[in-house]
């Protein structure tokens, strides 16, 4: 399957307004799930990325990302309480924290101690968040805003890419 | 004892201030806790003549007997570097390291760098560097640089892996005050090399300084015995290895062991 032929059947059951298709062929196996507007309760849903699930002999058209809009609840929300206006606003409202490099994510500073936040945590500018390291190198990430952490995006102890979402915070 | 003397100091801004104190179990770990509190300038030193217990990566620890040896900690800003370019600042210590030990030593070139950061005599451990750096966004606001050096120490626990010192390389009792103001000009004059974005140069006073570097020896590479040999070291600071049959292999720290 092509890489046009899958953006193709994307575009289609987004249209479609079908919530869920999976697709499987001798090569691939494509798993599509859609959030049509209509159905959000606007009860402090977000929205969040998550890669499609794809399994199956990889061809290098597999290697290629897909991401998709999928609706997830996030409890720690507490956005009932919220007028809906800015309910409306909640998804782009929060606020990624990414990582400056490549290297090993770590929640906390030494095996057994606790994490620098979790959620819920209130961050202050200058905080220290997470540690990354490559080669020995250790780096504290410091949070850049204030905020409230509404969820941790990597586990601990795993790789991370340059760029890669770490934190969702939602400012205050 | 005192290990500062501002009258033997000979550098500009390494060591110009400083933070002596008495009792600390890391001195990277008081200087990333003075950092979250205000600000230090670039330069200062925190030292302590009794660290008993040295942070070396996630939870290793090394021990260090009370005012035998070199173990302190720099503050620098090296707000110049681009993050993804950090590992230049591992190689620009390592150096200034092994420039001030291979001072000392008559055959001077039995001190080198062994990667990704310990310093080597021979076959054996001299110390090593822990460089952690705080990050805001993609800037690199302060790098904490940790330096251990066994000195005057002469008996190590037996859980300690193959250590040496430079006494019991060459016999003789050193003067730490002496050795701390050499090596802060070594470090000062380093840096400002980096700083002066000279990386060829950089590179290959690395390489040339590499414990192994370009002959067979052997390596535990994911867990399988390998006869290879290192021809360099890459930008972010993977190591790179030769295989006898011409394989290449690009190795992050934790996929690959000296075998010693």
């Amino acid at each position: 399957m092509k890489l046009n032929e899958i953006q193709e059947l994307i575009k289609f059951v987004a249209k479609s307004g079908v919530e869920e298709v999976e697709l499987e062929t001798k090569e691939i196996k494509i798993k599509i799930r859609s959030s049509s507007k209509g159905k959000t309760n606007g009860n402090g849903d977000y929205t969040m990325i998550s890669p499609a699930v794809m399994s199956g002999p990889v061809s290098p058209v597999a290697h290629t990302p897909i991401v998709m809009p999928t609706l997830t609840n996030v409890a720690e929300n507490g956005g009932a309480e919220k007028t809906p206006a800015v309910e409306k606003q909640n998804n782009a409202s929060y606020v990624t924290i990414k990582s400056p490099m490549i290297g090993t994510f770590y929640r906390a500073s030494e095996p057994g101690k606790p994490a620098f936040v979790n959620v819920g945590d209130e961050l202050a500018a200058g905080k220290v968040i997470c540690v990354i390291e490559a080669m020995k190198l250790f780096n504290e990430i410091e949070a850049e805003i204030k905020g409230r952490i509404v969820k941790v995006l990597v586990d601990d102890a795993s790789p991370v890419e340059y760029d890669q979402p770490l934190f969702l915070v939602e400012p205050i | 004892m005192i290990l500062f003397q501002p009258s033997l100091m000979q550098t500009l801004f390494i060591g110009q201030n400083h933070i002596e104190l008495p009792f600390i179990a890391s001195t990277n770990t008081y200087a990333s806790e003075l950092l979250q509190r205000e600000n230090v300038m670039e330069g200062t030193i925190i030292y302590t003549l009794n660290q008993h217990l040295g942070r070396g990566q996630r939870g290793n620890n090394w021990e260090s007997e009370p005012g035998k040896n070199l173990t302190f900690s720099i503050i620098l800003k090296p707000a110049f570097l681009p993050v993804y370019k950090q590992f230049d600042l591992n190689k620009a210590i390592s150096i200034a390291v092994v420039d001030f030990i291979q001072s000392q030593l008559e055959f001077s070139y039995s001190c080198k760098i062994k990667w990704p950061n310990d310093i080597y005599i021979n076959d054996k451990k001299l110390g090593g560097i822990l460089i952690e750096n705080i990050l805001k966004g993609n800037q690199i606001t302060y790098s904490i640089v940790g330096i251990g050096l066994n000195i005057n120490q002469e008996n190590f626990h037996e859980s300690v892996p193959n250590p040496i010192s430079l006494k019991l390389h060459t016999g003789i009792q050193y003067d730490l005050k002496f050795l701390f103001q050499n090596l802060c000009s070594c470090i000062e004059k380093r840096y400002l090399s980096l700083r002066n974005n000279d990386s060829d140069y950089l590179n290959t006073n690395y390489l040339s300084f590499l414990y192994r570097y370009g002959f067979y020896s052997e390596y535990e590479y994911l867990g399988d015995r390998i006869i290879a040999k290192i021809i360099g070291v890459a930008d972010q600071g993977k190591l790179i290895l030769e295989k006898e049959n011409g394989t290449l292999l690009s190795c992050d720290f934790k996929e690959i062991r000296f075998v010693i």
